[in-house]
């Protein structure tokens, strides 16, 4: 079956949930029309009919389909980690209805819209480019991911997949898995852990826990806007502030050590659900590190409250 | 780019006409394997050297628990530099990098010091000669011309990162 179906099944299948979507038919009409309207064999460089249509409106999608994501990732992932007075007042709000299975269910079905809408936006530019003999569509694709439009780097993803298997692994039998989805599992490879997540038979995606800074399992993993996963106490000294002023506190030019992208620190994502499933998987070192972490923020905090007393003392 | 060329050529010249005895291995062939080619700021080893140490110095600075990174590098060290601590100062590193074959460095024993700074890997490491080299990176002091060792260095660097850079 193409695709293009397969996306339209799973779609329909879920338009009660109303998630915004990919327009295959529309994005099509569109690059069909610019074929007919230019003469040439391939599209100009500044082809009216692609940049005042085709772009702007995948863009209008991916921006929707990313912001739904987000949105419904972070409901979700609340509900789960609520607890106490917090726990009470969804209770009392009536949003926490749901079971067990239920939130598996959900954040499944969260998982896989991502994945088969990200393969979606991958498939309709690789056509675009195979029509146009161009590479504009890759240029669309790295410009949107500088503007944090592209589903896979949103760190939501990350800890939904960390919320699906945490949810599996505490309390569900193994359920039948269904006809998209190979599932969520946490690997180790050489030593170093990765989540790996299964669409399909082919389609596969690999993020990496280690952190590029100490070279170590992430610990108190934090995710930056650009997408890139940290341990929190590395970012913090990567951006030059205290881990009691914490990450908001970031100068905006402070750069990703990865891909070198400013502002990236001020709206930066803590990963609850992943350090949940990395301290049930690696024990020993987990605590290996809370004891390490533990010294140094007692001594970062001692110094903070040393300059806080001493600026007030006026000495 | 061909006043660049022209300026690096004249500083190999320079390096050729004014070599001392003792910077070469065997001081009779210098001059012309000097003379043969125009080095590249690739041929030189020290990049390769300098991140081989960039590496292994995090395992043992950043993790001193854990040196699993410490033993894969010993498994497969880079080839031609020798390299370790001077007795318990982990933090400074005096380096021995041999010239490449088939370059104008060929036969040539360099000595490098590495210094590494006390909140490393967040701040760059000082890397500098100590042997006189006659080559368009390379200062008369020592001093490495080379972004990512200065405003351009991530605590995320590593060998392969930094090697990619490079290219």
């Amino acid at each position: 079956m193409k695709f293009c179906k397969t996306y339209q099944q799973y779609m329909q299948g879920h338009g009660h949930n109303k998630l915004p979507s990919v327009g295959f038919k529309n994005l099509k009409k569109i690059i069909k029309s610019c074929r007919r309207a230019s003469t040439q064999p391939t599209c100009p460089d500044h082809c009216p009919v692609c940049d005042g249509t085709f772009f702007p409106s995948l863009l209008n999608e991916m921006s929707d389909i990313v912001g739904c994501f987000n949105q419904r990732a972070q409901q979700l992932l609340e509900l789960h980690l609520a607890s106490g007075f917090r726990k009470y007042f969804l209770m009392l709000k009536g949003k926490l209805h749901k079971n067990h299975t239920a939130l598996i269910e959900e954040g499944k079905d969260l998982v896989i819209y991502a994945l088969i809408n990200s393969i979606a936006i991958r498939k309709i530019l690789k056509k675009y480019d195979k029509i146009h003999y161009s590479k504009q569509g890759q240029l669309f694709k790295s410009k949107v991911q500088t503007m944090h439009k592209e589903i896979l780097q949103s760190p939501w993803l990350c800890e939904l997949i960390a919320l699906h298997i945490n949810l599996r692994e505490t309390k569900s039998k193994p359920r039948e898995a269904s006809a998209l989805f190979d599932g969520c599992y946490l690997t180790f490879t050489d030593g170093k852990p990765s989540l790996t997540c299964e669409l399909f038979d082919s389609v596969k995606i690999d993020i990496d826990l280690t952190c590029s800074i100490c070279l170590d399992t992430v610990f108190d993993s934090v995710s930056l806007t650009c997408g890139h996963i940290f341990c929190y106490t590395c970012a913090c000294s990567t951006a030059s502030v205290t881990i009691v002023d914490g990450l908001k506190a970031a100068n905006p030019k402070e750069k990703c050590p990865l891909c070198r992208e400013g502002r990236v620190y001020e709206d930066a994502v803590h990963l609850e659900e992943l350090n949940i499933l990395l301290g049930r998987s690696c024990r020993e070192y987990w605590e290996q590190r809370l004891q390490m972490e533990r010294v140094e923020r007692v001594k970062q905090v001692k110094e903070h409250w040393e300059t806080q007393c001493r600026a007030f003392m006026g000495i | 780019m061909a006043s660049f060329r022209n300026a690096a050529i004249n500083i190999v010249e320079r390096g050729r006409k004014e070599g001392k005895e003792g910077e070469w291995i065997d001081s009779s062939t210098a001059p012309d394997i000097y003379k043969s080619s125009f080095p590249s700021p690739k041929s030189l080893i020290l990049f390769q050297s300098f991140f081989f140490f960039t590496f292994l110095s995090r395992s043992i600075i950043q993790n001193k628990k854990k040196k699993k990174e410490l033993k894969d590098l010993q498994k497969d060290p880079p080839t031609s530099c020798s390299a370790g601590p001077v007795a318990e100062d982990m933090f400074h590193w005096p380096t021995t990098i041999m010239g490449p074959p088939d370059s104008p460095y060929a036969r040539g024993v360099f000595l490098v010091t590495i210094h590494f700074p006390p909140d490393y890997p967040f701040k760059p490491t000082k890397v500098a000669f100590r042997t006189n080299v006659f080559h368009p990176n390379i200062n008369s002091n020592g001093s490495i011309c080379l972004d990512i060792l200065k405003e351009q260095w991530s605590p995320a660097l590593t060998i392969s990162k930094q090697q990619n850079d490079m290219g």
